[in-house]
């Protein structure tokens, strides 16, 4: 159970943070949420799709790191062998919310703190980096993840723009990806979104340029270029398991 | 051809002349150098009727079509989903007497018989339970989807529920805004004719002379231009169905986030039946009677008594109701000349079943489908039409008729008189000697687009307890391994969807709060 807390540095002065290289959740992780920003380096490694919230049925744009009901195939003893891991799993057990300030002149605002899942497994009080030094003061840790948590912030209204654009024009069609392993075994990866290279080809010069005027352009040609990223994660795949079966009984 | 139909005017600004407006709108609107240009003319004094809240799943199509958005059918109209209808109380009026109307077919209804598969099977079910899976969901208030599945589709077909005056201001809106059809708030005095006997102008009381090559009546029960100006007769159904009056009440829930009814519930009275449609905000409740059988006070008490189950005595006697009184029938003819009536202007038999709205859908449709180019080819167009309408109506008449036929109450004269052999249409009497001997079949429905299907018309037979005898075809004998496969798989696939489905306010309230993805 998750137990959220507002990071205070005298509550939290003695909390560390183990390296994620230690959690060994993150190879259960097959999917994980992007933002726009993120678009451009994750496209070079992750098939990037939309999938939908489950619980408010909005898109969100999700990177593939491995098949339904499998395994993450980028954890390599526990360190990622890409060179882009999304924000939202960097993140660590840490969230942002906002709390309504009053200003001098008595205006209310809504400021950014961060929170903590404090019962998460990756914080103790013995081994792993602090976040406040001794005077109560933030450490680079602590910095780092507060920017990071800053861009997840922006980055979902940017994915809610970027979502009405793509629905503006119809460009969102479900993809559909059949599997089968080099082993013979047979996957399907269902939930998943793309953008349609037809609908695309066929809006007028007008939205198009429109597209790329709102920097949303770029964003759908990381989305198709990325697919191609399946085939690696098919190679990864077929290689494991290749490993594991000369391996039987380790 | 100098005669082209170019300016099309609909009098009236009820669903029907919105749904009209918007459906032509948005066939012929595309154009607007070129196509065609669509007004619509309302009275700013005289109120749409406003007490049509249940709708068919053809509405789903028919929205998607104009192009609003369902999201915003949910935020604006006050919308709920609405998966078919329980009777209640209609075969012998106990406290167990119950069955539902669902809209998804049975499990294997094109490949098997399955009323004799139930009828000899030992599955301890009612019909429509055992081959369908909707009633099982109804019965816990599911909603028909989930938060992720798109605009306007399912996992089990679904109709709406909704405030018909909001459903009114949603569509003007768009149809103003987004399709371009001219809005003109007057009234109208009179229709003025050509020498020819079309209708040239309508003469309003402020903005002059509106001309159009074709006029659109969706006047209400006025029926001012194919009733009033061209005096086409009335034929009335009161001797088939006897409903010619209606006490409504808007209920509100006890609790704000009481369970909203995902079907409508139809409790038969003594002398008529009780609709009960949820929508978000409040029920919209209702009686609707024979008044050659009872008075309006003896069904006000009915009504009463029925909200006072769930609202309590003192607050049910405090609610207000609104008497409306109609005439059970329609026009002899729907199109005549260059005017075509839509709606309550054509005609309306009674609420059962919520028949009226979708016929309006299949009336727009076939319009806009078929739009004559000029008025030469007008009068060809018009003669399918009102063949093709005559026989929709005859449809409706005889599978409301259904409903009273099959009952079983005798507790007074309203029931026995609704068994009487001249009560009954000729065809619905050949009909169910036919079936007999055989179950409904596509035969007996010939058209693609049939008002209600032949497995509408099993439900209520068989939910009813009719019996169709059994002969030793293939289709009818040995077939119970695949009808206990079908009965299994609907079994199964409804206790998943009870267990995965959200409730139906859950589902709205997200829906308003997140609205959903139109893919
Ligand atoms: C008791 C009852 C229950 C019902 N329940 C259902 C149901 O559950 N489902 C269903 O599908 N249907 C139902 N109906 C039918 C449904 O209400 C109507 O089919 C639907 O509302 C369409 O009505 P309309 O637009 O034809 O008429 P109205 O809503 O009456 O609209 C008439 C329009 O014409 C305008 N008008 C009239 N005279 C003039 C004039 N002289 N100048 C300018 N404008 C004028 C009015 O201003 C108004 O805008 C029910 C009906 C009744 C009576």
């Amino acid at each position: 159970m998750a137990k959220v807390e507002l990071l205070n540095n005298e509550k939290h002065i003695d909390l560390k943070i183990t390296p994620d290289e230690y959690w060994t959740n993150f190879y259960k992780v097959t999917h994980a949420m992007v933002m726009p920003a993120e678009f451009m380096e994750a496209q070079r490694e992750y098939p990037i799709f939309l999938r939908k919230d489950t619980n408010t049925g909005q898109f969100y744009a999700s990177v593939m790191l491995g098949f339904s009901a499998d395994k993450n195939l980028f954890l390599d003893n526990g360190r990622w062998s890409t060179r882009h891991v999304p924000l939202t799993l960097k993140k660590g057990p840490f969230l942002i919310g906002f709390q309504d300030q009053e200003d001098e002149a008595g205006a209310k605002e809504k400021i950014a703190h961060i929170y903590v899942d404090i019962d998460d497994e990756r914080l103790n009080q013995k081994n792993g980096k602090p976040l406040f030094d001794a005077s109560g003061g933030r450490t680079p840790a602590l910095e780092e993840v507060s920017g990071i948590l800053g861009n997840i912030h922006l980055g979902v209204e940017q994915t809610r723009s970027f979502i009405n654009a793509l629905n503006k024009y119809d460009l969102i069609e479900p993809f559909s990806l059949e599997i089968e392993f080099a082993s013979g075994e047979k996957t399907k990866v269902t939930g998943i979104y793309s953008v349609s290279e037809d609908r695309l080809s066929s809006l007028s010069p007008d939205d198009l340029y429109q597209l790329k005027n709102d920097g949303y352009l770029k964003y759908i040609y990381s989305m198709i270029f990325s697919i191609n990223n399946v085939k690696s994660l098919i190679d990864i795949r077929n290689a494991s398991s290749a490993n594991e079966a000369n391996q039987p009984f380790d | 051809m100098g005669n082209a139909v170019k300016n099309i005017i609909i009098l009236g600004g009820g669903s029907a002349g919105w749904l009209t407006a918007g459906l032509i709108a948005s066939e012929h609107g595309i154009d607007r150098a070129r196509g065609m240009n669509i007004t619509l003319v309302e009275s700013p004094d005289i109120p749409i009727i406003g007490v049509g809240e249940g709708t068919w799943p053809t509405m789903r199509r028919t929205l998607k079509k104009i192009g609003v958005s369902e999201s915003d059918l949910f935020k604006e109209c006050e919308a709920s989903f609405k998966q078919g209808a329980k009777f209640e109380k209609w075969v012998n009026g106990t406290a167990d007497d119950f069955y539902y109307h669902p809209l998804v077919e049975p499990l294997g209804y094109s490949d098997t018989e399955l009323f004799y598969q139930w009828k000899n099977g030992e599955y301890n079910t009612s019909f429509g339970d055992a081959f369908c899976f909707q009633g099982h969901i109804c019965e816990h208030g599911r909603a028909p989807k989930l938060i992720t599945t798109p605009e306007y589709s399912g996992i089990a077909n679904y109709a709406y529920h909704l405030n018909a005056y909001k459903l009114g201001e949603f569509l003007k809106k768009h149809c103003i805004n987004k399709l371009g059809v001219n809005h003109v708030i007057d009234n109208v005095l009179k229709a003025c004719s050509h020498d020819n006997g079309d209708i040239a102008a309508l003469e309003t009381e402020n903005k002059g002379l509106l001309k159009a090559d074709l006029f659109i009546d969706c006047s209400g029960l006025s029926s001012i231009l194919l009733g009033k100006h061209y005096g086409i007769p009335f034929i009335s159904k009161r001797h088939i169905l006897f409903n010619d009056s209606a006490l409504a009440a808007q209920v509100p829930y006890r609790e704000p986030d009481d369970a909203i009814t995902s079907h409508t519930i139809s409790t038969a009275q003594k002398n008529g039946w009780i609709w009960d449609i949820g929508l978000p905000s409040r029920r919209g409740v209702g009686h609707t009677y024979s008044s050659a059988h009872t008075s309006d006070e003896q069904a006000e008490i009915e009504l009463r008594q029925y909200i006072c189950h769930s609202l309590g005595e003192q607050r049910s006697a405090e609610l207000s109701l609104r008497k409306i009184s109609f005439e059970p029938g329609h026009r002899e003819v729907f199109w005549h000349r260059n005017c075509v009536a839509v709606g309550m202007a054509s005609g309306f038999l009674e609420p059962l079943e919520a028949s009226a709205l979708v016929l309006v859908e299949m009336a727009a449709n076939r319009i806009s489908e078929e739009m004559p180019a000029n008025r030469t080819v007008m009068d060809i167009v018009s003669k399918r039409y009102n063949q093709r309408f005559l026989y929709n109506w005859d449809a409706i008449v005889d599978f409301l008729k259904l409903h009273y036929v099959l009952s079983k109450r005798t507790d007074s004269q309203y029931w026995l008189d609704n068994v009487s052999k001249e009560s009954i249409p000729e065809r619905l009497r050949e009909l169910m000697l036919l079936w007999r001997y055989q179950p409904p079949n596509r035969h007996d429905f010939p058209y693609a687009e049939e008002v209600f299907p032949s497995a509408s018309w099993q439900y209520v037979l068989y939910g009813m307890g009719f019996n169709s005898s059994q002969r030793p075809t293939r289709k009818a004998m040995n077939r119970s391994a695949l009808s206990d496969k079908y009965f299994r798989e609907t079994q199964e696939f409804a206790a998943r969807c009870v267990s995965k489905l959200p409730s139906n306010r859950e589902l709205i309230d997200k829906i308003v709060q997140f609205g959903m993805q139109p893919v």
